[in-house]
């Protein structure tokens, strides 16, 4: 299944590869490493991460990865004792709240509103805490992203957060716009803007019965905050709109693939199977499925040496009869997993189709630094056998 | 201000309100549950509540999933899986008392709109029922639940979850609430509150839970608990097996037969020692007591079972600094 050539051509033709799955299966780790293959196939790569936790600095050897892309140096690779890439690679961590700014910054019309906006204590919770705020952000990123003309991409790999469902990441401009600005949020912003707050007329009036119910679960100081925030996102819709309608051609393009991460664990691989279907349910095309840290096998189905002979080996070296046995059920427990590993992931392909699927061998190491990405890159993407 | 009940002790695993964090994967559900289960063994009202996740609880315990509405589902253990949206509705009915107002009002396509774009307002809520439940009372004036576990979201989530309370009561005008954020930031930050730190003996996890560790102390104010290493791989050979290893890997090279058992011993011990690395690393990091929870063969409901009585067993030493803190068996609490 696992076609190194065919691999090589995704990696090579893509410009976008957007990394899902669910948590603690090194998809930070795994992004990391395909935006390195492409720097070492002449490429220039960026890895973008939107993991509030500092995963991709940790994995990448950097002390910090900030809003700002930081190169991967040549000194780091050489400090790795690795060849240093053909190509170039940044990587970069997204600041939500950051992030949020340089978009009202960029397309807010009118300066002052622009203040009252940035000042509003609602939007300044919005951008870290909004349900699917980050999964937006990392669209706006990811567009700005493919069109600079300074310094052009050829790949981004996007490092999404942990999701149980796809739907999640690819739903996200949608939701924010719906939460922002819908029937509802008009309604409260209307009389709002007609007088520069919500006027007491409008909490008495009999007409404003919701508002003033909800007023009295949120406190009428929160609507009127809510109101204003609302009030000055008004002019930039039509902007979130024609961007979100751009990063959905970009996911849907020909161009873009989704890597699908995940384990040999049995929820990891529920997860891994639901991914693949919605994704390919909306047209996107996945370019393959890692399953990573997958136990390799030590004996095989023949080899095994009878206990006698391997209980003289082991008492010529001076060891009991009790270190035999705890030898021989180490190397019978780690086939035992291996199978039953491989079983599983084999019984998940047919419903995968097509989709490349790579095994990554546990590699007997952490990776948290350029060398375990240098081989877990290869691995990925070469047909030489893993290094361990 | 609300507390549990005064007679709670506020050992670590005996601690009124324990409040179970780490990065995702690292198994927060099935300490949770064990944490639990412990509990209501112990003849306490118990309730585990689930933020947000999917029914990994009610599979973990091999029970029926209860969501929004706590449930018995195993003597003296309710279950609750808690969903921003039935969160919102109990929220909102405690202050409007009313469910036909409540229905008018929430049940509106366009409200349930607008409360979504009020950000936090979701952990805000979850975290009102949590409240809710700790100050809940049965018929006798009794609290209702005498212990409460909350299996708290991933690294990123958790953070916001247990910081929205003192964020909102800090921002919000004076009002309900800035009132009820008040009172749920004064239970997570009071002395009968713990939470207690998950990771696996791995990089990032221990990464991750240094950090929660660090905002713990720096700004959420919540009492640290417990470090649960969980998935500690038991050690195969002893250092006395080192000499025989290396003399067999000699042998190895001429007998090829032998090689694969010995590439085996050496990875297993590679990956022993690695991991003892980061178990060090987390000890050292984070300054709290650690429990070892081993890498166990069991599954569901088993695992939950094995898991409780691990912990029951390592209570006494919680002290006194364990021998090695190797993982033979949850060898017990490793005080830094």
């Amino acid at each position: 299944m696992n076609d190194a050539a065919a691999l090589a051509t995704m990696l090579r033709t893509s410009r976008v590869v957007v990394c899902v799955g669910p948590g603690g299966v090194g998809k930070t780790s795994t992004a990391a490493s395909i935006a390195l293959s492409a720097a070492r196939s002449g490429r220039r790569s960026l890895v973008l991460t939107i993991d509030p936790a500092k995963r991709l600095a940790n994995a990448l050897g950097l002390p910090e990865i900030g809003h700002v892309e930081s190169d991967v140096s040549q000194s780091a690779f050489r400090a790795a004792s690795l060849p240093v890439p053909a190509g170039r690679m940044t990587a970069m961590m997204l600041d939500i709240k950051t992030a949020w700014d340089e978009v009202v910054a960029r397309h807010h019309p009118d300066p002052s509103g622009r203040q009252r906006l940035l000042q509003n204590r609602l939007y300044v919770a919005l951008s870290t805490a909004l349900a699917g705020s980050q999964e937006y952000m990392a669209m706006e990123k990811l567009f700005e992203l493919s069109t600079r003309r300074e310094d052009p991409l050829d790949l981004i790999v996007l490092d999404t957060p942990p999701a149980e469902h796809a739907i999640d990441f690819l739903e996200a401009p949608s939701r924010i716009l719906d939460a922002l600005d819908n029937e509802a949020t008009r309604w409260l912003v209307e009389p709002f803007q007609a007088s520069g707050r919500i006027s007491k007329k409008v909490f008495d009036a009999g007409s404003s019965f919701f508002i003033r119910t909800i007023a009295r679960f949120t406190g009428t100081e929160l609507l009127q905050d809510l109101a204003e925030m609302l009030s000055e996102f008004q002019g930039m819709f039509d902007g979130f709109r024609a961007r979100a309608q751009a990063v959905r051609m970009l996911l849907e393009a020909s161009d873009t693939a989704f890597a699908i991460i995940g384990g040999p664990r049995k929820d990891a691989l529920d997860a891994v199977a639901a991914f693949h279907e919605r994704l390919r349910q909306r047209g996107a095309r996945v370019g393959m499925v890692v399953f990573n840290r997958v136990e390799t096998e030590v004996l095989g189905p023949c080899a095994g040496l009878d206990e006698e002979a391997l209980a003289g080996y082991v008492g010529a070296a001076g060891g009991t009869p009790d270190l035999m046995r705890r030898i021989v059920r180490l190397a019978e427990a780690t086939d035992a997993r291996y199978r039953e590993e491989q079983r599983r992931i084999d019984a998940l392909l047919p419903r995968l189709g097509d989709t490349q699927v790579v095994r990554i061998p546990e590699l007997g190491q952490d990776i948290h630094d350029l060398r375990g990405l240098d081989i877990l890159a290869r691995t990925m993407f070469s047909a030489e056998a893993p290094v361990f | 201000m609300h507390t549990f009940p005064p007679e709670s002790s506020t050992a670590p695993l005996d601690a009124a309100l324990q409040i179970v964090a780490g990065k995702g994967g690292v198994g927060r559900t099935v300490i949770a549950s064990a944490l639990a289960l412990r509990l209501a063994r112990r003849g306490h009202p118990t309730l585990l509540l689930e933020v947000n996740a999917p029914d990994n609880a009610a599979a973990c315990l091999e029970v029926a999933p209860s969501v929004d509405h706590p449930t018995e589902v195993l003597p003296n253990l309710w279950l609750c899986r808690m969903t921003p949206a039935g969160s919102m509705a109990e929220y909102a009915l405690m202050i409007l008392r009313f469910r036909a107002l409540y229905s008018l009002v929430f049940d509106n396509r366009l409200v349930r709109y607008m409360l979504r774009s009020i950000p936090s307002l979701a952990e805000f809520t979850m975290l009102g029922k949590a409240w809710f439940h700790s100050v809940e009372r049965a018929a006798e004036d009794e609290p209702k639940y005498a212990r409460m576990v909350i299996d708290a979201p991933a690294t990123g989530h958790a953070l916001t979850f247990l910081s929205v309370a003192r964020t909102v009561h800090d921002v919000a005008p004076a009002g309900t609430m800035k009132t009820a954020a008040g009172r749920m930031a004064d239970t997570i930050e009071a002395p009968t509150t713990r939470m207690h730190v998950v990771a696996v003996p791995e990089e990032m996890p221990v990464n991750e839970g240094l950090d929660l560790v660090r905002a713990a102390r720096e700004r959420l104010h919540v009492r640290l608990g417990l470090g649960i290493l969980n998935q500690r791989l038991a050690p195969v050979f002893e250092p006395s097996d080192g000499p025989v290893l290396d003399r067999l890997e000699v042998d190895a090279a001429l007998h090829r037969e032998l090689e694969p058992y010995v590439r085996c011993a050496r990875r297993h011990q590679a990956r022993w020692m690695l991991q003892e690395q980061h178990a060090e690393r987390f000890r050292r990091g984070s300054q709290i007591p650690l429990l070892s929870i081993p890498l166990l063969p069991e599954r569901g409901r088993a695992l939950i079972e094995r898991i409780a009585l691990l912990m029951d067993g390592c209570e006494v030493s919680n002290s006194s600094r364990a021998s090695d803190g190797g993982p033979g068996g949850a060898r017990g609490v490793d005080e830094p």
